[in-house]
């Protein structure tokens, strides 16, 4: 998406959260039009805390004894109820009948015990249940009548006259039972009470809800979303086995965006509506099953660890060509405060009022809205209002929307008309199918809002922008659902929606103007996994040492009347050591062993010039000083002294047998001749490649010729060789190889390297070779029976000084 | 003429790690004018081919300024490496203090 390298400046950064904060204005001005018509469809008149208090009066009020009890609350809702609510709100089954309720629990202080009020939102006391009391003498019916008829009285209110009596003192396991039933046409209320030792043990208002008409039972929409559900996580699931086996999931980052998924969840679970929700399901005739809560609370959260788990790793390996959407959601784990980061958060955060605003103004249009802002009802209700904010920002859901769908699908199909409808069709169906009662064509539209604002906003931003475009438009959703209600209690709790909100967005904004600037590299580079990026060397090394081993020769060339034989075997996985069989002009050969300064890729890296050096020069030259000093000179300019390369050259004309010979600040030659009787190391003059400027290289520089007999055997190395070191400290030293040169009188060139190799390996007895170890054998052959005269000290060295001689 | 001489002794392992610290030396000879270095070598039990970039750094440079490198107490090994490689061509290597110090008078600068 972000094409170019340079990076924007900050002024252009803020250009991208142009359309966003348009729709931020638009939101806001169309969520105050649609929101100054009558109050919301829930119409909460208690707030918690009056909801609880109420709830703990009317059980006083009933005889129970509840001093040092303590109360929390949550809120249910109806679906059809809330529908119908909409629909036909002068009808008195409302009265009764309300789609949100209260639940306030009442807990014993040994928490072992609970009492049930169920509280209209609108403030009608709906029913109670008080829990099993002791058994004790039965009632007499009479006194129980009176008892349930004045708690049917306190339900019902007004409308008492409306209900006439169905049973009469009916036993029950749990005591006397009496019911109502109302009188009206149209659905029906029925009121039930059980009396035991004189108190209405329980108390309830019953709508008879399948009376109501509904167009679509909720079971579409719970198997569209199960369906979708399932799906997904099996996505997910492949994806990520995929990526296991090809070894690129990235098993930290999936951990910690599983563990983050999993503290917010905690925080819902215990100060949000679902500590209360969870607590509730345990209760059960008024026994509470702590084992039970804990157990639940353990299971979801594993639930949610291993589904963010899946979810983020999944997303992250599968995005492929669309990883880049991850990078800010990366900074984020990482602790940068780049600039992108905060422009992806602003995005989504501006981006957020509008959501919410178009989904109600399309509901508040025709004569039957659906019921929306649940999740922020019930925020509202929760201990904590908020509480449960950031499970519903992050959680398996989200992460398998904005970090694996969207990124998979954008990532996969590179026509990009193509793939916004792909996108937006996904969306738009999973949304409008999942939240509506109703399959109307108005219903869909409204989820759709939804669905387009994810993909437009991950499609001009990223994966953390829609996960801020979600988080933003929950905190909007919480603060007009709150709003307006007519309960000051939940208009007071709402605001914290706008201050979470206000807070996000001005650090957001801070950050996209003031953050660091950070390079693409950088950040992703905290999130790259140690494991993966050592094997992602060792895996480089490997194609390096190969591609090096195909640089030296294969074999050794044909040269008639000679034999010869060459290996290096690197210290590391790459080698600085290098030899060449160089095809000279007019029908002379180069052998040549050459080592870089220092091991490993950077010497590599200098072998290799060297040998492109060396092959540059075999074109023109057949003088051994003249290619060193072109060598010299190109590397002197190239390694400008930081590096230097020694090296030994043999040129040699097979058919005189003179070999001339050139050094360049490397180790000797041994040169070991039996028809003279003699073994020695030749060293002419010369210092190391690279080191001096060509003035002073080409000047120091000599070379020594050699007239070769058949039998001689002459022998190039590295320093490798000659300073093995074994267990003792020792060296191997030159004496050792002159000798070990001596012993393969007779052999031929493969034998004589194996020998020589053989008695330097026997010498380090188990110990791994230090540097890289060079052997270029040559074997004269072709034996006629002359007898050559020794060469007297003087012939062998005109004017060069000798190092060594045996 | 300038008498003035800065010595360097170098002691123990001249190598990859301890390269940089040498070339800080010489860097801090050279930005004070002092030209003239003899690097006395008789603790340097080992040098590696980075130690030996170091010494080829700074030459030309000292000797443009009318000053050069000279070098004493090489032991016997360390001496080796220097042969091979061809340094005795580049710069004086001497015994010992006294002589590297005569040596700057008898010939200042090394001629290529």
């Amino acid at each position: 998406m972000n094409g170019s390298s340079a990076a924007p400046s900050a002024s252009s950064r803020l250009r991208d959260l142009r359309w966003p904060a348009l729709a931020a204005v638009a939101g806001l001005v169309l969520a105050a039009m649609v929101h100054t018509r009558p109050a919301s469809q829930y119409q909460c008149r208690v707030g918690r805390d009056q909801a609880i208090a109420q709830g703990t009066r009317t059980l006083h009020d009933n005889g129970f004894d509840i001093t040092g009890w303590t109360g929390q609350a949550y809120v249910n809702v109806q679906r059809r109820l809330a529908a119908y609510a909409i629909t036909h709100p002068q009808d008195p089954f409302l009265r009764l009948a309300w789609p949100t309720v209260v639940h306030v629990l009442v807990l014993s202080p040994d928490r072992k015990t609970a009492m049930v009020v169920d509280i209209a939102c609108t403030g009608r006391t709906l029913g109670w249940q008080a829990g099993a009391s002791p058994r004790g003498k039965p009632d007499d019916p009479t006194t129980a009548r009176r008892v349930a008829e004045s708690a049917m009285q306190a339900l019902t209110g007004e409308y008492a006259r409306d209900f006439r009596p169905i049973a009469d003192a009916a036993p029950t396991p749990d005591g006397l039972s009496f019911s109502w039933d109302s009188t009206w046409s149209g659905p029906h209320v029925s009121a039930e009470v059980t009396v035991r030792n004189g108190k209405a043990v329980t108390a309830a208002l019953k709508p008879d809800t399948r009376a109501l008409p509904d167009s679509l039972p909720s079971a579409f929409s719970t198997t569209a979303t199960v369906l979708i559900f399932i799906s997904g996580t099996v996505v997910s699931l492949v994806l990520y086995a995929f990526g296991v086996i090809r070894r690129r999931v990235n098993h930290r980052f999936a951990l910690t965006v599983a563990a983050g998924a999993v503290a917010f969840s905690l925080l819902d679970h215990l100060w949000g509506s679902n500590a209360v929700t969870s607590l509730a399901s345990e209760v059960d005739n008024g026994v509470v099953s702590h084992s039970g809560f804990w157990f639940g609370m353990l299971a979801s959260l594993l639930g949610v660890f291993a589904g963010s788990m899946l979810a983020a790793g999944a997303g992250l390996y599968g995005a492929r060509a669309a990883a880049p959407k991850w990078n800010t959601f990366c900074m984020v784990l990482s602790g940068v405060p780049g600039r992108r980061l905060g422009v992806s958060l602003a995005a989504g955060l501006l981006a957020a009022p509008l959501v919410p605003a178009l989904q109600d103004f399309l509901n508040s249009l025709g004569s039957t809205p659906q019921p929306a802002g649940l999740g922020s009802l019930a925020e509202l209700y929760a201990p904590f209002p908020l509480a449960g904010w950031l499970d519903e920002v992050l959680n398996p859901v989200t992460l398998g929307i904005a970090g694996v769908l969207l990124p998979l699908l954008w990532g996969r199909i590179p026509r990009p008309a193509l793939r916004w409808t792909a996108l937006l069709a996904v969306l738009c169906l999973a949304f409008g199918v999942r939240g509506t009662q109703e399959l109307t064509a108005r219903s869909v539209l409204v989820g759709a809002v939804e669905g387009v604002a994810l993909v437009l906003i991950f499609g001009r931003f990223d994966v953390l922008a829609t996960l801020a475009l979600q988080a933003g438009t929950f905190l909007w959703t919480f603060f007009w659902t709150g709003w307006t209600q007519p309960a000051v209690e939940l208009q007071h709790e709402a605001l914290w929606g706008p201050a979470v909100y206000s807070a996000l967005l001005l650090g957001s904004v801070a950050l996209a103007y003031r953050g660091r600037e950070v390079t693409e590299d950088t950040e992703r580079e905290p999130l790259k996994n140690v494991q993966s990026e050592r094997e992602r060397l060792q895996a480089e090394f490997s194609v390096a040492r190969r591609a090096q081993q195909r640089m030296l020769p294969a074999e050794a060339p044909d040269i008639p009347g000679f034999d010869l034989c060459a290996s290096c075997t690197p210290a590391r996985e790459v080698a600085g050591d290098l030899y060449d069989f160089l095809r000279l002009p007019d029908g002379y050969w180069g052998i040549t062993v050459a080592d870089v300064s220092g091991k490993g890729v950077p010497a590599a890296l200098y072998m290799t010039l060297t040998k492109g050096l060396l092959a540059s020069a075999a074109e023109t030259e057949s003088d051994p000083v003249c290619i060193l000093r072109a060598v010299n000179g190109a590397l002197h300019q190239a390694a400008q002294r930081k590096v230097f390369v020694t090296m030994m050259l043999g040129v040699l004309d097979p058919r005189t047998r003179v070999l001339e010979l050139a050094r360049a600040g490397h180790n000797p030659a041994v040169w070991h001749s039996p028809m003279r009787g003699q073994t020695t190391l030749l060293g002419p003059a010369g210092i190391g490649l690279g080191l001096t400027s060509p003035r002073l290289f080409d000047g120091k520089i000599q070379v020594k010729r050699l007239d070769l007999a058949p039998g001689d055997t002459l022998v190039f190395y590295s320093d490798g060789l000659t300073e093995a070191m074994n267990r003792e400290l020792e060296e191997f030293g030159e004496e050792r190889l002159m000798a070990a040169v001596k012993e393969t009188e007779g052999m031929s060139a493969a034998e004589a390297h194996e020998h020589i190799q053989g008695r330097v390996q026997q010498f380090l007895a188990g110990v791994s070779p230090q540097d890289d170890l060079t052997l270029v054998v040559v074997k004269v052959t072709e034996a006629h029976n002359e007898k050559l005269p020794a060469l007297s000290m003087a012939e062998l060295l005109p004017e060069e000084e000798l190092v060594g001689h045996a | 003429m300038e008498g003035e001489l800065s010595v360097l002794a170098l002691n123990g392992y001249l190598d990859a790690h301890t390269a940089p610290q040498f070339e800080g030396a010489v860097q801090e000879e050279m930005q004070a004018g002092r030209v003239r270095i003899i690097v006395d070598c008789s603790g340097l039990s080992y040098i590696s081919s980075a130690g030996l970039g170091v010494f080829m750094s700074f030459i030309e440079e000292l000797r443009e300024a009318g000053g050069d490198i000279k070098i004493c107490g090489l032991v016997p090994k360390v001496e080796q490496v220097f042969e091979i490689l061809g340094f005795p061509a580049l710069f004086d290597i001497l015994p010992d203090r006294p002589a590297a110090a005569k040596r700057f008078v008898e010939v200042p600068v090394k001629e290529p």
